[in-house]
């Protein structure tokens, strides 16, 4: 379904990703692991057609930047993306609006499993930091996108909303979606990854799929890969 | 040595170091350099007018600036405060074992340097005041000496104002209320000698300017009467405008630190507005200009699919983020270009003036922050589709600009309403022009790079991408010299051909260009 072959992006000298190459299909969840600055949010910039790069991004056969790729792609970008003067209900309106959908009852139905139902007539401006990261989640997932892409979902949610989110995950997962999820907090995809992609320096260093673990948790293949510098 | 002076020279240091070795950051300091040069050599061309204008009319000039500063810096004390700390030194200093007073002093140093480079670009003005004027560099200097001083004093009284007043509702309302009346007791002052006695408007506001009683002008006229002492030669006006500054440092000094010796609280508001203020620019998240109360009103979307719902949108945003047709910003420069209207007797000047904000007001518009979310490239619709929806809403608010900006002038100044409807036209296609250089530089640079050079280089690009609308328009009103204000018209052609190329060309930037939210 998502498919990344040889993608390199430099900014000016600075080589942020080398020749990265991964596929993840349909009902599947990759994550991205890796220190900061390893490239993570580049190459998911680069999938959602945000950034220039060389090599080749697909979304189900489609190149990255088409209309038909990016009617399929929903995305949580790393900070949260909310305009200060709509309501949180009206986000989501817009969201369907532009993707020219009717509203089928998601949007509410979005906003009541991440605590916002009652706040939806807020300002994007009056929300916390928080609740602004919920709402950037609700609007990359009411258009019901079949690739969805998390970049640090987590950070500032409260345990109800991570909680959520990770049923969020395993409920993607099995309607079919593709996911990918780049995130520090390793235990919150403990329990739904498929595969594991870590990034350092811009590339991957090591790849485990979630039938390779030795019965080992992800947090302890992850220090024991990157710690060990292996390369698998 | 001590801590703070540790902190200082470092952050001294490290800034100098900075910029050698960031070349961007070193070719913007030359730039910045040299354009203040370009600026100086041209104001000394020898090309000088053949009568001066009163130099007295500049010193209104200054005291109308100074008052104007004085009231934009100085009402913040009624709102969030003001702070002259970094959410580093709430965080480091305040927790620190340090007198609360040697912290206050340390911050009004750091205040003083940054007062100093708010007011850089009056150094920039120098071409035309001194060939207007006759006004030499020196004279300059010390303009924006007391406009950092000006700056720095406002600053400490919207602090010491927010320090006694903001734990009390009450209090606050009733310092309000006087801070609002002074001024309005000063305004209505100069209008009432000014327009009450039947003399030309123009020498009687200038005469009433400069007359004794403006100089009580709080802050603002003690400044100018020193800035106007030192141009003359005075230097006794000087002595007194200093004496009365250190006196004004002093009361406000001992106020806060004596009255209110435990102010941390006081700053910390102000302080983190202005640090989520930096980490928002930071971070590339759109900076809403919105009022502090938003009134909602209806919700929802009445209409747009696709491309059109971002045009919907920016008509909601609009409609709760603005009091007028437009916007505050382009509001204050419409007053400042009739001021100068009104002062110059010369519609051309006044205009050029305008458009020389234009390159600021255009490129701070609802589609220019749209860029800085993620969401306009995501959307499933043709790339230009989506520029044109994004676009949509320049229009009305370009035309609101430019009547609100030049019906006036048909009053202030007689301009023949011909003129004035060729004003108005050629206002609204340097509006348009001017979108379409920031599309080029968007194009080319997307949203990353050093800022300050992408600043020049836009400016450039604007004042290359006017010069075909400019000649075009002194070319016909050569051509075809009909009626007065034809170059208007001339202009208006020419940058709206020029203006829908540069759009046209960067059709695609939806697609091809970058976001960098970095």
């Amino acid at each position: 379904m998502l498919c990344v072959k040889n993608v390199t992006k430099k900014y000016g000298k600075v080589l942020a990703n080398n020749n990265v190459s991964f596929d993840i299909g349909s009902g599947e969840i990759a994550v991205l692991l890796g220190p900061n600055g390893a490239g993570k949010s580049t190459i998911i910039k680069c999938i959602c057609g945000l950034l220039r790069f060389e090599g080749e991004i697909t979304i189900d056969g489609n190149e990255n930047k088409s209309l038909e790729a990016k009617k399929l792609l929903g995305y949580v970008p790393e900070m949260p993306a909310v305009y200060d003067l709509l309501t949180v209900h009206e986000h989501l309106e817009f969201m369907l609006r532009s993707y020219r959908m009717e509203d089928d009852g998601t949007a509410d139905r979005l906003l009541e499993r991440f605590e916002l139902l009652d706040k939806k007539d807020k300002l994007g401006k009056e929300l916390s930091k928080g609740m602004q990261q919920k709402l950037s989640i609700c609007c990359a997932l009411v258009h019901k996108p079949s690739v969805i892409i998390f970049d640090e979902p987590m950070v500032g949610l409260d345990p109800h909303a991570i909680k959520q989110l990770k049923e969020v995950f395993l409920e993607l997962k099995n309607s079919g979606a593709t996911v990918l999820i780049s995130t520090h907090m390793i235990d919150s995809v403990e329990s739904c990854w498929d595969k594991a992609y870590i990034m350092k320096d811009g590339e991957f260093c090591a790849e485990k799929s979630a039938d390779d673990t030795d019965g080992k948790s992800l947090e302890d293949l992850f220090f024991e890969l990157t710690e060990s510098g292996e390369k698998s | 040595m001590s801590s703070l002076v540790y902190l200082l020279s470092r952050k001294f240091k490290n800034r100098l170091r900075e910029i050698v070795r960031r070349p961007s950051e070193l070719v913007a300091l030359v730039i910045f350099i040299g354009l203040i040069a370009v600026t100086f050599v041209s104001g000394n061309s020898g090309i000088m007018q053949d009568e001066m204008r009163s130099i007295e009319e500049f010193y209104a000039i200054v005291l109308a600036l100074y008052a104007f500063e004085f009231v934009m810096i100085a009402k913040n004390g009624f709102l969030n405060g003001a702070s002259m700390f970094s959410m580093a030194d709430v965080n480091f200093l305040f927790t620190s074992p340090k007198k609360s007073q040697t912290l206050l002093t340390f911050g009004l140093f750091n205040q003083l340097g940054r007062s100093l480079m708010l007011g850089v670009f009056i150094l920039y003005q120098y071409s035309w005041v001194h060939d207007t004027y006759g006004v030499s560099f020196s004279a300059l200097i010390a303009i924006l000496v007391g406009y950092a001083a000006n700056a720095f004093l406002s600053q400490m009284l919207a602090m010491l104002i927010y320090s006694l007043t903001s734990s009390d509702d009450k209090k606050c309302k009733t310092a309000k209320a006087v801070f609002y009346a002074v001024v309005l007791l000063f305004v209505a002052a100069l209008g009432y000698l000014s327009f009450g006695n039947g003399e030309d408007i123009l020498p009687a506001v200038v005469k009433n300017a400069n007359s004794f009683f403006m100089n009580f002008f709080p802050i603002a006229g003690f400044l100018r009467f020193g800035v106007a002492s030192f141009i003359s030669g005075e230097y006794k006006g000087v002595l007194i405008a200093l004496g009365c500054f250190v006196l004004c440092v002093a009361v406000f000094y001992l106020l806060v630190s004596r009255l209110k010796s435990d102010y941390y609280e006081d700053v910390l508001k102000a302080t983190e507005v202005s640090f989520s203020a930096i980490t928002a620019q930071k971070e590339g998240k759109a900076s809403e200009t919105a009022p502090r109360n938003v009134k909602t009103g209806k919700t929802g979307f009445k209409k747009g699919e696709g491309a059109s719902a971002i045009a919907e949108k920016h008509k909601i945003e609009n409609r709760r983020g603005k009091v007028f047709a437009v916007n505050m910003l382009s509001l204050v420069f419409a007053v400042i270009t009739i001021g100068f209207a009104f002062f110059m007797k010369e519609p051309v000047f006044a205009f050029a003036i305008n458009i020389y904000f234009s390159i600021f007001t255009v490129g701070s518009g609802r589609w220019a922050r749209e860029l800085l979310l993620p969401y306009v490239y995501l959307i499933p619709e043709p790339p230009f589709k989506k520029l044109l929806n994004m676009l949509k809403e320049q229009l009305p608010s370009s035309i609101a600009e430019a009547v609100i900006t030049f019906l006036p002038f048909y009053f202030v100044l007689k301009t023949p309403p011909l003129e004035v409807l060729g004003l108005i036209l050629a206002k609204i296609s340097f509006n348009f022009l001017f979108v379409g250089v920031n599309l080029v530089l968007q194009r080319i640079f997307g949203n990353g790079g050093n800022k300050a050079l992408l600043i020049f280089l836009y400016f450039v690009l604007a004042f290359v991408f006017a010069v075909p609308g400019v000649a075009g328009g002194i070319g016909l009103s050569f051509v075809l010299p009909v009626f007065e204000g034809i170059m208007f018209f001339g202009m208006a052609l020419v940058n709206i051909i020029v203006g829908a190329i540069t759009i046209f060309c960067s059709r695609n930037i939806l697609t091809t260009s970058e976001y960098n939210n970095k």
